[in-house]
Parts: structure tokens; C-alpha cells; sequence
């Protein structure tokens, strides 16, 4: 359910989460959209980029998510492109390499 | 003027306020969206300023040309560029809502933004600056709550004194990396650019770089050459080589912009309550209990559909019998009293008459869409799609093809996955539509009985109605696997729909969607039906050989001259010297008469009230209770009584000889007319169904559009029934119709296979033309014609032979 991905600085690693190991109730910020392209831009542009705030209301498939005072549906797979921040790592700065640790995603995924 | 916003910010209760009734509907040009435009009046009441309201966008950038409509209105390509844009917000969820307005003020056109929802965002606790916020961007800031029209007034005083005012608003700046490779982009584009205005260019010029893959990228393609595919991916290589996502980026920016904007824009003076909307969702979005509230609302829309519209279906059929009958009685008979009162007023009333029940199912439809409750269904119902290999997005599509097929199909263009969306087009014909209700209504009516089910909660018709339905949708679930396991092979696409909060539906909105629906349905049915009746009728009527005509005369001849001479006799048998007219105007023998004429009045006006149908159980034995009271009358009155009621019984034996006459004179032309022919050519392929040559006739007549076949079976036993029975509705005629040998043509085995037959099969030239412009091949529309008709046929095939030995 968590992704590991080398930063910069070898010997370290930080987790982050999808929207998926998200549970009820829990709220979590957004770090970053990975998808392909289009999904991507459609997500971003509708609230969901890094910084914003994401509460779980119902999850499943689709899941049901509280994001700027709007309730949106989202279906699986777009869930999975979502990358939050890992709620068992509160004070880490989780944002901080967020673009390296999608470009080591994407490189994993299309590996 | 335009106005622009996201979905649910209230954009249609805004132009509904501001234009009233004065608005229509129309399309734009080659996508499925509407175009609403109307005309408003500005506050002192002078000048007219045209209005138009754009589709709701979250954003400019379009993945599908639907989506595009918005940018290309807002750029002037559809109709004159705009004057002004009013930027309508939802006040409760302004950070998202700015998003589409920062796209909007770089346009270079003067904006007003319309602060909405005003009293909603109070509910949750929220204070928004309007003054703050017409600071921060620049534009005039009107506070309005559309639903209840506060500010309306305000807004339209606004709108007359920003139009033509300078632009200055302020806009989030991008960083220099895109800014560069956008003002490259829009030289390069600026050749093929048919305005100007630099705002409008570079926001083209971002949509286009930004969104890769996005549909405005193939169009500037398609229209500068593959040079500028090249371009843009070296542009957009720049872009990441200087750390920016591509995709992000936009959104980064404005929402970091948005963010500081709303900070000191809007305040919270209360934590938030739980909304209503919230806890009515805890329920309508459960996977169990959500599923099971919309079973029974949609069980409870067609149980109304029944029980309202009843009483106005009636009176509107027993209007245009009567209707039929005047005409017969006025005009002298030949083609042109035929034409008019079986061709045009049966055929079009006959369709008519069903127009109540559309109306209610187009008005549940309109408050379901319209309080928000669409989207939950969506959003319960896309697991389910998913198992069909569709995503909760089709879902709308085929439930609009409930009403019809065409905007339906039309409307699958929200779909952007190709193959998503083709599987959504060939099944939404399934979907049975609103044309296929009267065939529902009429059968059930007549046949299906109203036995209730569940302690009266639910009655048997309203069921097989349901079950009618049902059916459509339960042979699309195979098809539709079998197409996205074959032909169509490809991985869905993945939910994503806001679920607005709920409201309670504008009557004013309500109201617009029944009545565009219910003009369009009467429009169509009004011009498409009335050529195809008259057609039909002509079909139907030549060639009309007087030979026919003569035969029968000679036939009634003969019958009368029996008849008298019967009478004759028994006259002579009672007194030689009396004449046959002189004994039955003798006193005791004419009151006798006049009695069992009053039983025989009695019985007929019983049956037709308590609808008992001729023939069955109930009404043979009321048969055998007025022959009795016929006997007792008439052995009270001794010799006299004897005579009245031998006289009675040969007046009802010449009464149904001439009828059988006329019926078969009707019958001879029939069979002579063209219909008649093709129809008896093709009565061994359908007779296994159990239909006879008339409905085989009907159903092909009614292949090019499948309300004519109820118009046709009107016309169809008008011509075969005498002047009496156009004053009994066409149920009562479809009782009454025989096979040569005589017995019943329709029963319900017969009325099921029929119905399955209309549910199944694709009888409708708009539905395959729809799907010939949506595909751009006849490949598609061929296929799902000989598909549906084959189904069809081999559904009512087994229909009918299982229930004429089982039911």
C-alpha cells in the first residue's frame, strides 16, 4: 500500500501513501498526481494538487472525498494516482523531493 | 453576453432569473451540447442584451470536443465574440470555483463575477468579502442568492454598466520558463488564429501546450501540420528540463494564487455544521440502503407514470373517437372522409393520447437531475457499470435513452474513452424508450390484468411494466461483455464526478425540461407520424376495387331480403291478413320490443363501464343472465311476448350478419391494399410469434419510426371495423379482432410476444442516424439494426411459444 522511492540523499527513504490507504474519516494532505497525462490534468485542475487538503468520507470503489468544500467521487484507478502524504510521518516534510519521488514512480510504473 | 462557471454554481438558476420565458434551447454545431440563449432586459427595462449560457466547465481545458465548447464560445467562434462574461461562483466553495474565473479573466474580455450561493455559505458558517474580492481581481463583485432572486437586480445593472468597460483585471503570474514557451506558442499558432485579441490567443496557446494529448492539441494540429506536434514536444521538454510538471503546473499556480486570494477574502465565523447534505448522503450513498432507495424511487416513477396519466389518457382517447365519429357523420363517405377519420385524427390521436405519460416520466427525470440526485446515482451505479467493462458516466447516457434514444446516444459523448463510448451507443437502443411506452401501455392495458401485488403497494401492470424495461437492460448486460471482450477490447475509465449539495429542484427549471421535451416528443411525433400515417393509410386504402364494394352490397341485399322474408312468414302464421310492419307496430308487441331493446342497450352500456372484455368469463355469463331476463319478459306477455321476441331474435341474427359483412368487406380491402399484401407475404414468418398478417403488417410499418404502430393499428382496425366501433376506443378493437376462423387474435401470450418484439428491436430511422453521424460509419448503425432485429425476433419467438403452452 506504500511506495518506497530513493530521494536524493541516498540512505534514506520516505514512504508516501495513495489515496487508497486512505480510511474513513482520516484526512491527509495531497502530494503530488501521477496518472497518465490526462487524468492528470483533469484531477489537478479540479482542486486536487499538491498542498490541498483531502479528507476520506466513503472509501471503495468509487470512493467519496471531502477537497476544498466540495464532496467528489472518485473510481480506483484515479485513487491510485493520487499520492498523499503518509499519515504515520506527521512532522517529516513529506513534500519536500515529491517531484523525485514521482519521477522514480513513474519510472517504476512504466518500467 | 456569456455567462461561464463551474457545474452546480447555480449558472442555469442565474440565466433562468435574468431571461424568464424568454429563452430556447438549441444545439451547437456538430457536439451533442445544448446552447441555451435568451434575452434579458436590463433593470430600468429598455435595451434587450442577448444572454447566452455556456455548458458548466471546472476548467478550459477539453479532453473531447463537447468539453471544448466552452473555449471556443468564450473565444467567438460560434457566434459573435462575447461583450462580457459573468463569471458565476459558488460563495461555499470559492477556491475551486476561482479557478475557472483566473482562466477566464485572461481572456481580455470584461468580466463581472456573480457571487452565488451566498446563503449556503453563511449555513456553513463561512463570511465572504465581496468588496475584498472585487479588489484582489479586479472586476465588479455583485452578491447574489439566484435561487431566491435576491440581487438579480443588482446583477442586471451591472451587467449594462461593465459591458464595453475596460478590462483590468489581475491574474496569477506564471513562471518564466511557460510564460517564454507560451508567447513562442502563440506566434507560431497566431498563423493560423482567426482573432487577434492576445488574451484569447495565449489562453488557447496554454490549453494546447499544457494538456497533452488534450483535444485542443489534435485540433491545432490538424490545423497547423505535424510541424507543431514537433514544437510542442520541445516545448514541453523545456518545460520539464526547468523542473516544472507539465500537468501540475497550471493548476500549482492559480490555486497558489487562489489560496492567498481567499485567505483574506473569506472568514469563518462558525465551525462548520454538519450539512444536510451530508447526512441525507450517509444513506443515498451507501452500497446497500443507497442501492435499494433508488430501486424503489425509480419503481415509484413508473408506478406514477401509470396512475396519473390514466384519467388524462382516457378522456383524451374518448375525445378523439368522438372526434372520428363527427367526421364520419359529416362528410359523405369516400377517400377523403376515410382519410380524415381513419388515417389522420385516428392515427395522430392515437399517439397523442399517450403524450400525459411521457410528460410525467420526462418530469421525474427533470427533478431527479435537477435536486442533485442524478450524480449519487451515477456514483452508486459505477460499480455495477464497471462489471459491464463501462464506467459510471454511461450510465446517464442509457438512462436518458429511457426517454430516447437520440439525446441519449448524444449524450455519450461526455464519454472520452472511444471504446467506452461506442459500447454506451450500441446498447443504448435497448434502453426502452419513450416511443415504446404506448405499445407497453396499450398491451398492458388490455390484457394485464390490474391484480394487485405486495398488499396493493404494486399492482400486476405496473410490474410488467417494469418487467418491460427491465428486459431491454437485461439483454444490453451480455451484449455489452461481449463487445468489450471482442470487438471492443480496452481498460475503463475511472470514475471522477463532483456530487453537488443537495437542492430542492427550481420549479422554473423543472418546468423548461418537461416542456422542451414534451414540444420535441409532439414536434416529432407531430410531423414524423402524421407523413407516415397518411402514407400509411394510402397503403392501406388502394387499390380500392369497387368490385369489393359491389359483392358485398349484393351479399347485405340478399341478408335483408332473408330477413323480410322470415318476417313475412311469421306474420302470415299469425294473421294472414296483417303485414310484417303492421305486426310489429302493434302496441303490445312493439312495448315487448321496445323492452328487450332497453335489456340489450343495458348490457352493452354495463359492459363498456365495468370495462368487461367481450367474450371473456364475466361477460358471457351477464350474457346469460340477460337472455334469461329476456325470456322472462317475454313469457309475461303471452302470444304478443312470443312474437316480439322472435322478432327480437331475427333483428340480432340480420344485426350480426351485416356486421360480419362489413367486417369482411373491411378485411377484402385490406387484403387487396398494398399493406395487405406484403403483409399476408410475410404472415408464415411471423406466425410463429403468434401474430397474424395485420400485426406483421403493422410491425414493418412501423420500422422507420416505432410510435407509427400504434398509429397504424389504428388506422389499420378503423379500416376493418364499420362506423359503430369508432366509438370505442382501440382497445375495445383489438378485443374484438379475429383470425378468418374467428377466434381471438390477442390474448396475452400474444400482447407479451409483441411487447418483447417492440423492446428489443431497433425500429427507429433517428436512433440509427444518431448513431451513423456519432460513429462517422454505416458499419455501426447496420450492425446494431441486424442485431437488435434478430434478437428481437427470436425473443418473441420464445416468448409466445412458451406462454401459449404454460400460461
Amino acid at each position: 500500500m506504500g511506495f518506497a522511492g530513493k530521494n536524493m540523499n541516498p540512505g534514506s527513504e520516505i514512504i508516501f501513501d495513495t489515496l487508497l490507504g486512505l480510511r474513513t474519516g482520516e484526512s491527509s494532505t495531497i502530494v503530488g498526481v501521477t496518472a497518465a497525462q490526462t487524468s492528470a490534468k483533469r484531477l489537478a485542475d479540479m482542486g486536487f494538487v499538491s498542498g490541498a487538503r483531502i479528507e476520506m468520507i466513503r472509501p471503495g470503489n468509487p470512493c467519496l472525498v471531502r477537497i476544498g468544500g466540495t464532496c467528489v467521487g472518485l473510481g480506483t484507478a484515479n485513487q491510485r494516482c493520487i499520492l498523499i502524504a503518509d499519515r504515520t510521518k506527521r512532522k517529516q516534510d513529506n513534500t519536500q523531493g515529491a517531484e523525485e519521488l514521482l519521477s522514480a514512480y513513474d519510472r517504476l510504473t512504466t518500467a | 453576453m456569456v455567462l461561464a462557471g463551474n457545474p452546480n454554481s447555480g449558472k442555469s438558476t442565474v440565466f433562468n432569473a435574468l431571461t424568464g420565458f424568454r429563452q430556447r434551447v438549441g444545439n451547437y454545431p456538430g457536439v451533442t451540447v445544448e446552447r441555451r440563449e435568451g434575452f434579458m432586459r436590463d433593470a430600468v427595462g429598455g435595451t434587450s442584451i442577448e444572454l447566452v449560457d455556456l455548458p458548466g466547465a471546472y476548467s478550459l481545458a477539453a479532453n473531447a470536443a463537447d468539453e471544448s465548447i466552452v473555449l471556443d464560445a468564450l473565444l467567438g467562434r460560434h457566434d459573435k465574440h462575447p461583450d462580457l462574461i459573468v463569471s458565476v461562483v459558488d460563495a461555499a466553495n470559492l477556491g475551486r470555483n476561482l479557478f475557472f474565473t483566473t482562466q477566464v479573466l485572461e481572456l481580455g474580455v470584461p468580466v463581472i463575477v456573480a457571487l452565488n450561493m451566498l446563503d449556503l455559505a453563511e449555513a456553513s458558517g463561512l463570511e465572504v468579502d465581496a468588496e475584498a474580492l472585487a479588489r484582489d481581481l479586479g472586476v465588479p463583485v455583485v452578491p447574489i442568492v439566484a435561487s431566491k432572486g435576491v440581487g438579480i437586480d443588482a446583477l442586471r445593472q451591472a451587467i449594462v454598466d461593465a459591458a464595453g468597460a475596460p478590462a483590468q483585471h489581475h491574474c496569477p503570474a506564471f513562471p518564466e520558463c511557460v510564460c517564454a514557451e507560451l508567447d513562442g506558442l502563440c506566434s507560431s499558432l497566431a498563423a493560423g488564429h482567426d482573432n487577434g485579441r492576445i488574451g484569447s490567443a495565449r489562453a488557447e496557446a496554454m490549453q494546447t501546450l499544457l494538456n497533452p494529448g488534450g483535444y485542443h492539441e489534435s485540433q491545432m494540429v490538424n490545423r497547423c501540420g505535424l510541424g507543431l506536434a514537433g514544437e510542442l514536444a520541445e516545448r514541453r521538454r523545456r518545460i520539464a528540463s526547468a523542473g516544472e510538471s507539465l500537468v501540475e503546473v497550471e493548476a500549482r499556480v492559480r490555486y497558489a494564487w487562489i489560496d492567498r486570494v481567499v485567505q483574506q477574502v473569506v472568514r469563518r465565523v462558525r465551525p462548520q455544521p454538519t450539512s444536510r447534505t451530508e447526512i441525507a448522503d450517509r444513506i443515498l450513498t451507501h452500497r446497500l440502503v443507497g442501492l435499494l432507495v433508488f430501486i424503489v424511487v425509480m419503481a415509484g416513477c413508473f408506478q406514477s407514470i401509470y396512475a396519473w396519466a390514466q384519467p388524462v389518457m382516457d378522456a383524451t382517447d374518448a375525445g378523439f373517437s368522438f372526434l372520428a365519429g363527427w367526421i364520419s357523420e359529416v362528410l359523405p363517405p369516400g377517400p377523403i372522409q376515410s382519410l380524415i377519420a381513419n388515417g389522420v385524427i385516428a392515427g395522430v390521436g392515437a399517439v397523442l393520447v399517450f403524450l400525459p405519460q411521457i410528460l410525467v416520466l420526462f418530469f421525474f427525470l427533470a427533478i431527479l437531475e435537477d435536486c442533485g440526485y442524478m450524480a449519487r446515482a451515477a456514483f452508486l451505479l459505477d460499480r455495477l457499470m464497471g462489471l459491464l467493462g463501462l464506467n459510471g458516466k454511461s450510465f446517464i447516457p442509457l438512462l436518458s435513452s429511457f426517454a430516447c434514444a437520440v439525446p441519449g446516444i448524444m449524450a455519450t459523448r461526455t464519454i472520452e474513452d472511444r471504446r467506452d463510448r461506442l459500447v454506451t451507443i450500441l446498447i443504448a437502443p435497448l434502453m426502452s424508450c419513450s416511443a415504446r411506452l404506448p405499445v407497453y401501455v396499450l398491451f398492458i392495458g388490455a390484457f394485464v390484468p390490474a391484480t394487485p401485488l405486495l398488499g396493493g403497494a404494486l399492482n400486476l401492470q405496473a410490474a410488467t411494466l417494469f418487467g418491460m424495461y427491465t428486459i431491454g437492460a437485461a439483454v444490453a448486460i451480455p451484449i455489452a461483455l461481449l463487445l468489450k471482450r471482442t470487438v471492443l477490447k480496452g481498460p475503463p475509465q475511472s470514475f471522477l464526478m463532483e456530487l453537488p449539495t443537495y437542492k430542492w429542484p427550481s420549479p422554473r427549471t423543472v418546468f423548461f425540461r418537461v416542456f422542451e421535451q414534451g414540444k420535441a416528443f409532439c414536434v416529432s411525433a407531430g410531423t414524423l407520424i402524421f407523413a407516415v400515417t397518411i402514407v400509411i393509410w394510402a397503403l392501406g386504402y388502394y387499390p380500392h376495387p369497387s368490385s369489393i364494394a359491389a359483392d358485398h352490397d349484393a351479399q347485405r341485399l340478399a341478408a335483408r331480403a332473408a330477413h323480410e322474408d322470415v318476417v313475412r312468414r311469421i306474420a302470415e302464421t299469425v294473421d294472414p291478413l296483417v303485414s310484417a310492419e303492421q305486426l310489429a307496430a302493434r302496441p303490445a308487441v312493439a312495448a315487448v320490443l321496445a323492452e328487450l331493446q332497453q335489456l340489450d342497450d343495458d348490457f352493452a352500456r354495463d359492459a363498456a363501464d365495468k370495462r368487461v372484455r367481450p367474450n371473456s368469463d364475466g361477460w358471457l355469463a351477464a350474457q346469460r343472465e340477460a337472455d334469461a331476463k329476456r325470456f322472462t319478459v317475454a313469457a309475461e306477455c303471452g302470444d304478443d311476448g312470443a312474437i316480439a321476441l322472435q322478432l327480437y331474435a331475427l333483428n340480432t341474427s340480420l344485426r350480426d350478419r351485416l356486421a360480419d359483412l362489413d367486417r369482411h368487406e373491411s378485411g377484402a380491402f385490406l387484403g387487396q391494399s398494398v399493406l395487405g399484401r406484403t403483409g399476408k407475404f410475410i404472415e408464415p414468418l411471423v406466425k410463429p410469434l403468434g401474430w397474424d398478417w395485420r400485426i406483421g403488417t403493422a410491425v414493418i410499418a412501423a420500422f422507420p419510426a416505432r410510435e407509427v404502430i400504434i398509429a397504424t393499428m389504428g388506422t389499420i382496425y378503423n379500416l376493418g371495423g364499420h362506423e359503430d366501433e369508432t366509438s370505442s376506443g382501440l382497445r375495445e378493437r383489438l378485443h374484438a379482432a379475429v383470425w378468418p376462423d374467428g377466434h381471438h387474435v390477442f390474448n396475452l401470450a400474444v400482447a407479451m410476444s409483441i411487447m418483447v418484439f417492440f423492446a428489443l428491436c431497433c425500429q427507429c430511422g433517428g436512433t440509427l442516424a444518431t448513431i451513423r453521424r456519432e460513429t462517422r460509419s454505416w458499419r455501426w448503425p447496420i450492425f446494431t439494426f441486424s442485431y437488435m432485429t434478430a434478437i428481437a425476433y427470436l425473443a418473441a419467438l420464445l416468448t409466445y411459444q412458451f406462454l401459449v403452452r404454460f400460461a
